[in-house]
């Protein structure tokens, strides 16, 4: 990590796309604990990220549309006249303002306040948010999916916040898959290779009492103003060495109040309509191809609905159970 | 109501996923998804602003082992809701 004028300066390379973060000491600690395995040496940037304290940033011209609800947020999108791909993505909260113009690749941030919310805003949903509209305008289409390998292929497992993705990431972990990730990853744009984002791992309280294991590796509460426990993935399982691999099967979790699991087949069509609202409704050319590559995933390979129970163990045996049999695997 | 001479083509601002067999919409616009069946699917692709309704009912009647007057009533029937959706609009 390199510092000058106040900024700490690092280099992140995200399967071929290098990322240099600028950022106040503080906030960089904090997007590095984020993108740890993708550090690298310092090389020309693809991508430039941008933290500053105080209000820089101005709204863009023009009138933008909503593409994202969050709570006291507005993030639009802002069409550029004559270009197909180019825009910008604005995002624009009390304590928070970013600007993102994904074709160019550049994202800077304004933090205009100094507590932990803010710090979490702006290092969490907003880095995520614009990072993956910079990285599917380089071809890399963002799935909402924890994700686990296993016999060298990986195993997605789609859902919203509050699905049980991260619970059942963890219980496949104990069960012998390896760790990618839990919140994000990546395929291609035929689909043929799922490129991992091993984040920290977002612990809540509830993934705390089904795991009871997990404690030992948390502080007694959360960073003040932080809703979750981060924590490096390394820590709480065996974790993928390599970061990449073909898919092999979409297991849409969701809890429910059951004790043993239950496992369904879901058509291609029921798992891509599960999965379209990930895509952002930005640029037309880029969201025709992700959903492109998310439409070539559920037809290359078989997808199930999960409704986790409180046996971890058996839902994690019934993932195994229905993965589909690997030819040549030794 | 469609009339069988009337020609259809999506919206532009409409884009479509084919999935194995069904037909995922999503308009852009509004947000919103829409799924098609096998044959809906098909009475989509067929709808690329060349044919006439007519010619598309005509296609679907041949391709496909049902009465004749219920395909003609079903698929007059989706092209309704696909143009009350705005999904489809009059090709010029």
């Amino acid at each position: 990590m390199r510092a000058y004028g106040g900024a700490a300066v690092t280099t992140y390379d995200l399967h071929g796309v290098v990322v240099e973060v600028a950022a106040p000491p503080e906030v960089a600690v904090v997007v590095d604990g984020r993108l740890l395995r993708f550090r690298c040496s310092a090389r020309p940037a693809d991508v430039t990220v941008t933290y500053r304290r105080g209000r820089t940033l101005a709204v863009p011209r023009g009138t933008g549309r909503p593409v994202y609800d969050r709570q006291g947020a507005r993030v639009l999108w802002f069409d550029e006249a004559g270009y197909d791909e180019a825009g910008t993505l604005f995002l624009d909260d009390p304590s928070v303002r970013a600007v993102c113009r994904p074709a160019a690749g550049t994202l800077e941030v304004d933090l205009l306040a100094d507590d932990g919310a803010t710090l979490w805003l702006a290092t969490h949903g907003v880095l995520t948010l614009c990072l993956l509209e910079i990285l599917r305008h380089r071809g890399m289409f963002g799935v909402h999916a924890a994700s686990v390998v296993r016999d060298g292929t990986v195993v997605l497992l789609p859902g919203t916040s509050g699905s049980g993705k991260t619970t059942l990431a963890l219980a496949l972990a104990a069960a012998g898959f390896d760790l990618l990730g839990d919140d994000t990853a990546f395929v291609d744009a035929s689909a043929t290779t799922v490129l991992g984002f091993p984040d920290e791992v977002d612990v809540t309280a509830g993934t705390v009492a089904l795991l009871p294991g997990l404690s030992a590796h948390l502080p007694v509460a959360p960073p003040v103003g932080w809703p979750k426990w981060p924590v490096r993935p390394e820590l709480l399982a065996a974790t993928a060495g390599c970061l990449t691999g073909p898919p092999r099967a979409l297991v849409l979790p969701r809890v429910t109040g059951r004790v043993a699991p239950r496992l369904s087949r879901l058509d291609p069509d029921e798992a891509l309509l599960a999965l379209a609202p990930d895509v952002l409704l930005t640029s037309p050319v880029v969201v025709a191809g992700h959903l492109a590559a998310i439409a070539a995933l559920v037809r290359a390979v078989p997808s199930y609905a999960l409704e986790t129970g409180t046996d971890l163990a058996a839902s994690a045996a019934a993932v195994l159970g229905a993965l589909p049999v690997l030819t040549g695997v030794r | 109501m469609t009339g069988e001479a009337d020609r259809l083509r999506p919206r532009d601002r409409v884009l479509a996923q084919r999935a194995a067999d069904a037909v995922v919409l999503l308009d852009l616009d509004a947000g919103t998804y829409f799924s098609l069946d096998e044959v809906g699917a098909r009475v989509w692709e067929l709808c690329d602003g060349t044919r006439s309704a007519g010619d598309v009912v005509a296609v679907v009647q041949d391709e496909y082992d049902a009465p004749a007057a219920v395909v003609a009533s079903d698929v007059l029937a989706l092209l309704d809701e696909l143009t009350g959706e705005r999904l489809l609009v009059a090709a010029p």
